[in-house]
């Protein structure tokens, strides 16, 4: 039994590649935990519920290790067919005890389909979001492209690894506020547990407001993910 | 109202649920697996099948092998494209071919036998939409060889089947299921396939 070596190959180069970020000054690196829970309600509706943290490891030009936000998080997913869904989604961000920032609110509007021709599944989301603070109101568009396979076989079984990587562009708009456009970068390590867990690290590169004034960011993602 | 309590507590929260995560690995991979199939190298594949198919891979591109452990019966299979068809052939545990399959299109069946298939379809299944057919040539033969040739001759043999994974609703929601006809298009087998699950990737 082997691993694919090609399918180290990017996320070998996507790490390699986040050690040189750090000697830059607009640099920021959070750690951020989640926990999904996600189980079914009827035969073609689910419930996602998540709860996740943001915490500092790295600000200007420093490490450090502070909570930045709590946020709680729901979706309501209807299925529409068997690789096309539609969800709406609410989030409750608790950003003012931790760090000072608004804590926010967020409704989501989410179209997704799937297309799995042989071992790799590719994944289209498109979302639009109302990002509510007690000051301002932005509206953000996304579209993100997936793919997701396993790393042993082509089925993935109890206790194999598996791979997600994700690329995303936003844009995020709101009055009196220049359009701000972001894109995501995402590599994703995972194992099945077993039927019902799944257990994910992994690495996002943010490049935010890259057509003014760049912000590069790099999260370091753990998910536990139950799903009944 | 959140308080620095809740800070502190959020912090330890962290480092304990890093633990537990750490012990639940390590639980899940001692377990013992029954049902599973990963990818092996050439050399792990027995060598009456290596021997069988040698001829057969030369032109080939992309070969990959795979084993497939179902309680206490494993099988073989090697996957590979070749003439810009993709093939897929079975061993058994002993090395001796079970069947080769290639995927094909609608077209590629004959008439009579594809309406006699859509018309079971559309008896069984409702919104029925196919996503995958494969020829497949059972080992019915003596030697090896004869279905080899007959399948990569494209043969319209009477023990051909054809095997169609096809989505469907049914009164339990979506699925997926492999239904297998014979060259006439009766009808064999249905079975359920299991599709993986996307939660992990569709929120994250």
């Amino acid at each position: 039994m082997f691993y694919s070596n090609k399918a180290f190959i990017p996320l070998l180069f996507f790490l390699l590649s986040l050690g040189t970020l750090f000697s830059q000054e607009n640099v920021t690196a959070y750690w951020q935990p989640s926990i999904a829970l996600n189980y079914p309600v009827s035969k073609n509706y689910t419930h996602n519920f998540s709860i996740q943290n943001r915490n500092y490891v790295y600000e200007e030009t420093r490490a450090q290790l502070s909570v930045r936000q709590l946020d709680a998080v729901h979706f309501s997913n209807l299925k529409l067919q068997n690789n096309t869904s539609l969800a709406l989604g609410i989030l409750y961000r608790f950003r003012e005890t931790f760090d000072g920032g608004a804590n926010e609110l967020r409704f989501t509007q989410q179209y997704n389909f799937t297309s799995k021709p042989f071992i790799i599944r590719y994944g289209h989301r498109i979302r639009s979001e109302q990002r509510i603070t007690s000051s301002n109101v932005i509206q953000r568009f996304r579209y993100r492209f997936s793919i997701d396979s396993p790393l042993q076989g082509e089925k993935l079984d109890i206790g194999e690894p598996y791979l997600v990587t994700n690329l995303e562009q936003l844009l995020s708009v709101g009055q009196n506020e220049r359009p701000q456009y972001d894109i995501r970068l995402t590599l994703h390590l995972g194992w099945k547990l077993n039927d019902l867990t799944k257990i994910q690290f992994g690495a996002e590169y943010r490049s935010e407001d890259y057509s003014n004034e760049v912000q590069h960011v790099l999260f370091f993602l753990s998910t536990l993910n139950i799903s009944l | 109202m959140i308080t620095k309590q809740v800070v502190l507590d959020i912090m330890k929260y962290n480092i304990l649920l890093a633990c537990i995560l750490s012990l639940t690995i390590q639980h899940c991979f001692a377990q013992k697996k029954e049902e599973r199939e990963y990818r092996i190298t050439k050399e792990e594949l027995p060598k009456n099948a290596i021997s069988v198919l040698h001829d057969y891979l030369e032109t080939a591109k992309r070969i990959r092998y795979y084993k497939e452990i179902d309680g206490n019966k494993s099988s073989f299979e090697v996957k590979f494209k070749k003439n810009k068809i993709f093939y897929s052939i079975e061993f058994n545990e002993q090395g001796l071919l079970e069947d080769v399959e290639f995927i094909i299109d609608e077209k590629d069946i004959p008439l009579p036998t594809l309406k006699k298939v859509q018309n079971h379809l559309s008896q069984n299944f409702d919104k029925t939409r196919i996503k995958k057919i494969q020829r497949q040539y059972p080992n019915t033969e003596s030697s090896p060889k004869i279905v080899l040739n007959r399948a990569f001759e494209n043969s319209m043999i009477p023990s051909i089947n054809y095997e169609i994974i096809i989505a469907s609703r049914d009164k339990d929601g979506f699925h997926e299921y492999e239904v297998t006809y014979d060259s006439m298009g009766n009808h064999l087998l249905t079975r359920k396939s299991i599709v993986p699950k996307y939660d992990h990737v569709l929120f994250q």
